[in-house]
């Protein structure tokens, strides 16, 4: 009696923390993507609702940050959205760092000579809610509006790695995007700065 | 038997300059100096060879599982044939976290990582020994940078300073993760989810101490995701939970049951104590694609 007493005593404890409160957070893969409309770099009105029917690409950056300038110096994200451009691709780059602005990011896309809008979410509304952590981090929205790919451009962070040894997540997916395939691996660890929300 | 004695006489580590040097991306947000404790090396042909780092103040550098963003401190060196190198010892972390839900593992202020050395049957005590040490690492504060460093060096056994290390080194061996022994108990629960994570509790019985605080550091490799920590402390100290979620990254394999982890405890005696314990999470495979 007395040993089924402590049993009772040890598991009450883990049987009632076990039941935890799950927060709402970030969007899982094959969740619809949230809408959001932002003002880009240019002062144009974008919203991702806008794309609806087309792959979309949502890349969080932040030019402050040594690994988004490491992907520019190597032309990472510039050669890929040059790539499918003319696949119908929309490539949008935010930038939720909290204390830039359009006058920022224009200078930005000036620099790196970005072709693509710079969504500006000073808020970080925007990257709350997609859950992004990291600058790189990468998200494709699939033609159904479903969020088909999340996480690092690939799995290098430090550029080391031979391309040829280098597993390419961001860049095979998207491929697979644009031709309507299943996505092998569609989420992988993102790496990078974290970003600076308020 | 006399050469000993003459021996902790001789001179300076040459290279092993007392000032810490600035890195050469020209940050100086990290300084970084190799330090040598040789005290062990006539007894047991091992030596601790680290890179101590010092921080501004507001910044940190990475541990082994930097967390959400950053990248691992990085030591390497460049020894004599034959020397084996142990494994980079890291002390135990802090948690930085950030708006955004944004947590990282690291260091700030100051931190020693070390290997420990063994010189080859061939090495002939009170010769030198040369070593090429590679830092790299990302400090962060508002903003991040990466640093790197080349230190070339000469280890002179023999000279006093490396006997002065002995108290550094040691000082630093005790903020390393101990292996659990009899300190508490602990064994792991999970649950499935509705979407793609395991949810899992790891419940801890303390025996020899009350417990007024934890902290938790996952260690999965590129391997798992690892989100929404939590911890618990009931029972006036005497037991505890950690909750977390986590899911296998898709394409990668489980190599072991087990995810390795520190659990820090901070207890009523105002000691903090980190041990490593392997967490059983071989339930994410019932999700995994």
């Amino acid at each position: 009696m007395l040993n089924r007493g402590i049993l009772l005593f040890l598991f009450i404890p883990g049987v009632l923390s076990i039941f935890t409160f799950q927060l709402s957070h970030a969007v899982n893969t094959g969740d619809k993507a949230p809408d959001f409309t932002l003002t880009d770099h240019k002062g144009n009105s974008i919203s991702l609702s806008d794309y609806a029917g087309s792959v979309v690409v949502l890349e969080w950056t932040n030019p402050d940050c040594p690994f988004v300038q490491r992907h520019y110096r190597e032309r990472t994200m510039l050669e890929l959205e040059e790539k499918y451009r003319d696949n119908g691709v929309v490539w949008l780059a935010v930038n939720s760092t909290h204390y830039m602005g359009a006058e920022e990011n224009s200078n930005f896309a000036g620099k790196a000579e970005i072709p693509y809008p710079i969504l500006v979410d000073g808020s970080g509304e925007v990257g709350k809610q997609y859950g992004a952590k990291t600058t790189p981090h990468m998200f494709i929205i699939d033609r159904n509006g479903n969020v088909a790919y999340q996480g690092g451009v690939d799995d290098d962070p430090r550029g080391s790695s031979d391309p040829s040894e280098r597993n390419d997540y961001f860049a095979d997916a998207l491929g697979n995007a644009v031709n309507g395939e299943e996505i092998k691996v569609s989420s992988s660890k993102p790496y990078g700065c974290s970003v600076k929300y308020k | 038997m006399k050469m000993k004695l003459l021996v902790p006489l001789l001179l300076m580590i040459t290279g092993l300059s007392p000032a810490f040097a600035q890195n050469t991306t020209g940050s100086d947000s990290v300084m970084t100096s190799m330090v040598a404790d040789i005290s062990s090396l006539e007894s047991d042909r091992t030596f601790r060879l680290g890179i101590m780092f010092k921080m501004k103040p507001g910044w940190h550098i990475y541990w082994k599982n930097p967390g959400d963003s950053g990248l691992p401190t990085r030591v390497e060196y460049k020894l004599p044939e034959n020397y084996l190198q142990g494994e980079l010892l890291w002390p135990l972390p802090e948690r930085f976290t950030r708006s955004g839900n944004i947590t990282d593992y690291g260091y700030e202020d100051r931190v020693l990582l070390w290997k420990n050395i063994k010189v080859p049957d061939s090495y002939t005590p009170g010769t030198e020994i040369p070593v090429t040490a590679n830092v790299n690492w990302v400090s962060c504060k508002e903003v991040c940078i990466p640093g790197n460093r080349k230190i070339k060096s000469v280890i002179l056994p023999g000279n006093s300073r490396g006997i002065n290390n002995r108290d550094l080194f040691d000082k630093w061996q005790k903020r390393l993760p101990k292996k659990k022994e009899q300190e508490y108990t602990y064994y792991t629960e999970s649950k499935s989810t509705d979407g793609p994570m395991t949810e899992f509790q790891v419940n801890l019985d303390f025996k020899q101490l009350y417990a007024t605080d934890l902290e938790w550091f996952p260690d999965p490799g590129q391997k798992l995701k690892v989100e929404r920590i939590s911890y618990n402390i009931v029972e006036n100290g005497s037991s505890g939970t950690v909750n977390f979620f986590a899911s296998l990254y898709p394409g990668k394999m489980l190599s072991s049951p087990n995810m390795d982890s520190v659990l820090i405890i901070h207890d009523t005696e105002g000691n903090k104590t980190g041990f490593k314990m392997p967490v059983k999470v071989i339930e994410v495979l019932k999700k995994a694609k």
